[in-house]
């Protein structure tokens, strides 16, 4: 398990305050709470994007919270999913290789875009790809690297009920085979169901419920 | 400190000392040796501010009467159709112009002056802009406004007077911002406005040119200077303007739309394409053309050198992608004055035609910088923002960030604002005439401009061909090495 503690964020008329947060080292720990809750918050302040929040989060004895974004070695999905329109979807789900460093790059995207489905549309430009392909894509290309684990922010809010579906068991299946880890940021209450291993829920910046189970 | 940082803020200083170089001067040679206000400065406002209101005034409401035209086009022309129109609309907004000016007296056989012409001239090069600045709003704001009350049975002029009750923040907006832009103007008060309407810039040029009295110049341009400032903060964030077309759906706004409406904006474009036209009897033979060879080359020299200077200026700041503060801070600024500027070059020193050159060309890049970086860079950054946050969240270096993902996003809008400055470069007489001190250093404008002041119209129209030429080059060879550029990232 990774820890983290003191997370805490002030802004003029909402605070976010974590003390002590348990997330899982394999498997889905999903942040569940309603709009407004603060789970962005909590997820810009796990990535670094935000300089204003304060945290220390001990995974394997170090300091997450002290590292610069990129140093923390995390593949994120934001909600927005921010692919590059200009590149095609192979580009992108390249771009954050170091094909120097990462010997076995070619693998492990063929690995990824076998497993979310992608072979078709790799050489396609991400701005003539659907919805569903474009998130997939996203995905891929947060999972490159091989993170120490995955945020995702809703990433499933814009598809439709049937593609969500079978989005869940694509991301769950990859996920168990590369043994990556999951946190998880929803509002939806399928998303738990289906995926949790487990559920911290968050209501107005703070912790209301964190167990294994709903 | 990670080295990424490091280097970015570097960047962005360099920035910022290239933008505030001038100040110190400004500050260490300010000095009056006669009263604190001339008995003339009175004057000089009253006629910039009278010319700015009536400039801006009159370009508002053709602008307005244009826009409700320009819906009239909506759905029925394709997205590039309708590009090409707006560019028509705002073409003459971005002519140098020492160029609208001689291809209008060309057309009418006489020169505009005094406030007519001061007014005549600046609702010229700015009526298609407003129209087109209006139309977006227009679209933006009040599609579902006129659907609701299309639903009620309302009749058109009805709908016209409530949007325009309902729009008249924007409308006071887009006065004040035109009132500010004319009443700081410097070229066409330069050269139609007399002196009572010559405006506040020329005002303190003249104090320099005619006078020599540096100190009190430098004394007005930091109080305009600030004023100026003061009033850009005020209108900070909201002056981008957007030229693309909208693709959404706007068939409820075109209920409202005036039938021939656009007519008005595009007459300017009109005008000085048929000033072109009749002056192509002045096209100069090979031999005049080697006759302004020395003109030419200094021309091309000027703008190659303040496009390049855009360029550099313009890829620091992308490099250094500074905060959303920071940003807004650059859309704030404004550069001190074209004296102040021009006297801090001419303090550095150096002689020859090489120094004169480079000072022409570093301090055109400090005045022009700011408003094209309020013209389309600010919000091309902005668009990129998300996009590089998720960049950032990768193990990648920050050379790889920019050269994959900003660079190749922003070279198409600073190419395309580098090709402004370099065109607007080739139009100026005035830093020209501040700094070169060099008998070899002339241009086509400063040599078309001393011909104008000497009301020998005829004779200055002999440069317009080769002023064209030149300006177009230099625009089209910017676009050019943008898109030699674009293929090199792409493969």
């Amino acid at each position: 398990m990774s820890v983290v503690k003191k997370l805490h964020r002030e802004f003029k008329e909402f605070t976010v305050h974590i003390e002590d947060w348990e997330i899982l080292d394999e498997g889905f720990t999903v942040l569940w709470g309603p709009s407004g809750a603060g789970k962005t918050t909590i997820l810009n302040a796990l990535v670094g994007a935000d300089p204003k929040a304060h945290l220390s989060w001990r995974v394997h004895d170090r300091d997450l919270g002290t590292l610069p974004m990129g140093a923390r070695q995390l593949g994120v999905v934001f909600q927005d999913l921010g692919l590059f329109p200009h590149m095609s979807a192979q580009q992108n789900i390249l771009f954050p290789v170091n094909k120097t460093k990462h010997e076995n790059w070619q693998q492990d995207f063929e690995t990824l875009v076998a497993g979310l489905q992608l072979s078709e549309c790799v050489q396609r430009s991400v701005q003539s790809l659907s919805g569903g392909e474009r998130q997939r894509v996203a995905i891929a290309r947060a999972l490159i690297y091989r993170p120490r684990m995955l945020l995702l922010d809703e990433p499933f809010s814009s598809l439709d009920e049937e593609l969500r579906q079978s989005s869940r068991q694509m991301i769950q299946k990859l996920c168990a085979q590369l043994h990556c880890p999951v946190l998880l940021i929803t509002h939806d209450r399928t998303d738990v169901d289906v995926l949790a291993d487990k559920v911290t829920q968050i209501s107005r910046g703070a912790i209301v419920r964190d167990s294994l189970t709903l | 400190m990670e080295k990424s940082f490091l280097l970015r803020s570097l960047s962005f200083a360099l920035v910022l000392l290239a933008l505030f170089f001038p100040v110190p001067f400004l500050l260490a040679h300010m000095s009056m040796d006669g009263p604190w206000f001339d008995p003339f400065l009175g004057t000089v406002v009253w006629g910039a501010f009278l010319q700015g209101f009536a400039s801006a005034l009159i370009s508002l409401l053709l602008g307005v009467l244009g826009a409700f035209g320009l819906l009239s086009l909506g759905q029925k022309r394709s997205r590039r159709q309708l590009a090409l129109f707006y560019g028509m609309l705002i073409l003459p907004g971005f002519v140098p112009p020492i160029i609208v000016v001689a291809l209008v007296s060309k057309m009418f056989g006489f020169l505009p002056l005094g406030l007519f012409g001061v007014v005549f001239f600046h609702v010229l090069m700015n009526l298609g802009l407003v129209s087109v600045v209006f139309h977006r709003i227009l679209l933006k704001k009040t599609n579902l406004w006129v659907r609701d009350a299309l639903v009620a049975n309302v009749k058109k002029i009805k709908i016209i007077s409530g949007l325009m009750s309902a729009l008249r923040f924007d409308l006071a907006w887009l006065f004040f911002y035109f009132f500010v832009l004319y009443f700081f103007s410097f070229s066409i008060p330069f050269l139609v406005g007399g002196s009572q309407f010559g405006g506040v810039e020329v005002f303190i040029y003249e104090k320099v040119m005619f006078f020599g009295q540096w100190g009190e110049a430098i004394y007005y341009s930091m109080i305009f200077f600030l004023s100026m400032l003061g009033l850009s903060s005020l209108l900070v964030g909201r002056d981008n303007i957007d030229f693309k077309p909208l693709r959404s759906n706007t068939f409820f706004i075109e209920a409202v739309a005036i039938p021939w409406g656009w007519v008005v904006p595009v007459l300017p474009f009109f005008l000085i394409i048929g000033g072109l036209v009749l002056s192509t009897s002045q096209i100069p033979m090979p031999s005049v053309f080697s006759a302004l060879s020395l003109s030419i080359r200094g021309s091309l020299i000027v703008a190659l050198l303040t496009g390049l200077g855009t360029f550099t200026l313009l890829t620091l700041v992308a490099f250094s992608f500074c905060s959303d503060r920071w940003s807004r801070f650059l859309l704030a600024m404004v550069h001190p004055g074209w004296v102040v500027v021009g006297f801090a070059f001419l303090l550095l020193g150096g002689v020859g035609q090489v120094s004169d050159f480079l000072k022409i060309g570093s301090a055109l890049t400090i005045l022009y910088f700011p408003f094209l970086f309020r013209l389309a860079f600010y919000e091309n950054l902005q668009h990129l923002r998300q996009q590089v946050l998720v960049a950032r969240s990768f193990p990648v270096s920050w050379l790889k960030i920019f050269s994959q993902v900003l660079w190749p996003q922003c070279l198409s809008v600073m190419a395309l604002l580098s090709g402004i400055a370099a065109v607007w470069a080739c139009g100026d007489f005035a830093m020209t005439g501040l700094l070169s001190q060099s008998t070899e250093v002339s241009t086509l404008a400063s040599d078309m401009k001393g011909l104008l002041a000497n009301y020998r119209i005829e004779q200055s129209l002999l440069y317009l061909w080769p002023l064209v030429v030149v300006s177009a080059l230099v625009f089209f060879l910017f676009q050019g090495l943008a898109y030699v550029g674009s293929k090199k990232t792409s493969s």
